[in-house]
């Protein structure tokens, strides 16, 4: 049956989301989580990020790679996270902008859903973040990150 | 700056301290202004025998009537708002003659209150609730003496500090704000006395920028994650057992692909929580709650929507409960700290 965006706010209303959370969506929720990334509850716009990013379809996944070009902090966030969760393409386009992205928290999501599978030069600008970063701490994730991912 | 004793007088307030007194006009609240050659001395009541000539125990105000108390001695007064009125014949009389059961008050009271048709006696950690009219000792109510601690004045307080790695705008201010006060209300009901510690804006600090995406993993209890260890060190302003509170943008569980709007695991020694801006109102109580030892209760039955610590911000009818074992916990806390009266 399909959710409106009232169903889901309730059903993503946990504090601690888990996998028991998200357990039960699907493709007829897809259009009710499209509609809540805009919502005005940052944390609850990017749960819907994490929703879709669980859901196997094209149009879910398209949701979750435009979050990567939100203006909402959080919804990037999640956008990064799940990142390593989308086929390998879509990952690099996303991990590509994200990676790049103003934010130090936000590149240092998209640092640790970098994988092996990921682009060569998407891999390599995990290693540029690594020698060049503005933040230290970014610097020593990515430092410890790239070496995981390089083969 | 104690007083030995108070009296109500309608359109007076009368304070006692050793053989002085201070006469106050007021309303029903509010200190009034003391009135024109006050203090006075007490021997202007006129008492007979010496009674009070160094200061009273107690007194009591009984509509046309008013009583003082002296050791094992009272007398009482006919008079109206003003002036010393006219001591009753018969008095000072033995405080025995108000009955009272199991040796209370036999050598005397700290206190007395006039509650319409209840008058209080307190003498030490106890206390007698009696009903009667403007004279006579009337009756004491059934299960009294009863202990002190039945007025809920012994509470605990807890500090809690704000620490904001988002910039502190008016927005975010409120949250603040709402949040805090959601919580102070809502555990005064569990006898803790929340107070306001220090907030501190850290969103001008660089070296903390990632951490305005914080991942604190699964957010299990004793288990802080390297973020967790890294940003609660910073404790600027807190003492040992004040609970510091971080704003971040986003709580994130990296390893679960999933966020948290709040997470109270936390460094040993290091007692906090991390929150995001939320408008759902107890998310800072649920949080502080944890702190003090709180686990959620289950999802079923629906009944348990009502309680704080349910694990979701869908509370039912709030304000959330918090439950009689909820609060011996929080009060049990070594975070929560006696604030006697």
């Amino acid at each position: 049956m399909t959710s409106t965006p009232d169903d889901l706010r309730r059903r993503l209303s946990d504090i601690e989301a888990t996998e028991e959370t998200y357990a039960g969506l699907g493709p007829d929720d897809v259009p009710a989580l499209v509609a809540l990334l805009g919502d005005g509850e940052e944390w609850l716009a990017a749960r819907a990020v994490y929703a879709l990013s669980r859901i196997d379809t094209d149009e879910a996944r398209r949701a979750v790679a435009s979050a990567a070009e939100s203006d909402q902090f959080a919804v990037r966030v999640a956008a990064a996270s799940s990142a390593a969760t989308m086929p390998a393409g879509l990952s690099d386009t996303m991990l590509t902008r994200l990676l790049d992205d103003p934010e130090p928290a936000v590149r240092k999501m998209a640092v640790r859903a970098t994988t092996e599978r990921n682009s060569t030069a998407v891999r390599e600008r995990v290693s540029e973040i690594a020698a060049r970063d503005t933040s230290s701490r970014l610097r020593n994730v990515a430092e410890a990150h790239a070496r995981t991912i390089t083969s | 700056m104690a007083v030995d004793a108070a009296l109500y007088s309608r359109s007076r307030c009368y304070f006692f301290k050793g053989n002085r007194y201070i006469r106050v006009t007021r309303g029903d609240t509010g200190p009034g202004t003391v009135d024109s050659g006050y203090p006075a001395p007490i021997s202007n009541w006129g008492w007979p025998a010496g009674f009070g000539a160094n200061g009273i125990d107690a007194a009591l105000y009984s509509g046309t009537k008013c009583y003082f108390f002296k050791g094992n001695r009272y007398i009482r007064v006919t008079r109206g708002d003003t002036g010393p009125g006219t001591v009753d014949p018969g008095y000072p009389a033995p405080i025995s003659n108000w009955g009272w059961p199991a040796g209370f008050g036999a050598n005397g009271i700290d206190a007395a209150l006039y509650s319409g048709t209840k008058c209080y006696f307190f003498d030490g950690d106890r206390y007698v609730r009696v009903t009667r009219g403007d004279v006579g000792p009337g009756t004491v109510d059934p299960g009294y003496p009863a202990p002190m601690s039945n007025w809920g004045w012994d509470r605990e307080f807890v500090v809690v500090h704000y620490k904001s790695l988002v910039p502190v705008t008016d927005a975010i201010r409120t949250f603040m704000d709402d949040q805090f006060r959601a919580m102070q209300t809502l555990f005064l009901g569990s006898r803790i006395d929340v107070r306001r510690g220090s907030n501190q804006d850290l969103s001008k600090d660089t070296g903390l920028a990632d951490f305005l995406a914080l991942d604190v993993g699964p957010c299990l209890l004793g288990q802080p994650t390297q973020e967790h260890d890294a940003l609660f060190a910073h404790r600027d302003g807190a003492g040992p057992d004040d609970l510091v509170v971080y704003i971040v943008q986003s709580l994130v569980n990296g390893t679960g692909n999933t966020n948290l709007l709040g997470c109270a695991t936390h460094p040993n020694g290091q007692p906090g929580a991390a929150v995001v801006r939320t408008g759902a109102a107890w998310l800072l109580a649920h949080e502080c709650g944890h702190v003090l030892g709180l686990r959620h209760v289950p999802r079923t039955p629906d009944s348990n929507k009502d309680r704080l610590m349910y694990p979701t911000v869908g509370w039912t009818n709030p304000p959330p409960d918090v439950v009689a074992a909820e609060t011996t916990t929080m009060l049990n806390s070594a975070l929560s700290r006696p604030a006697t009266f």
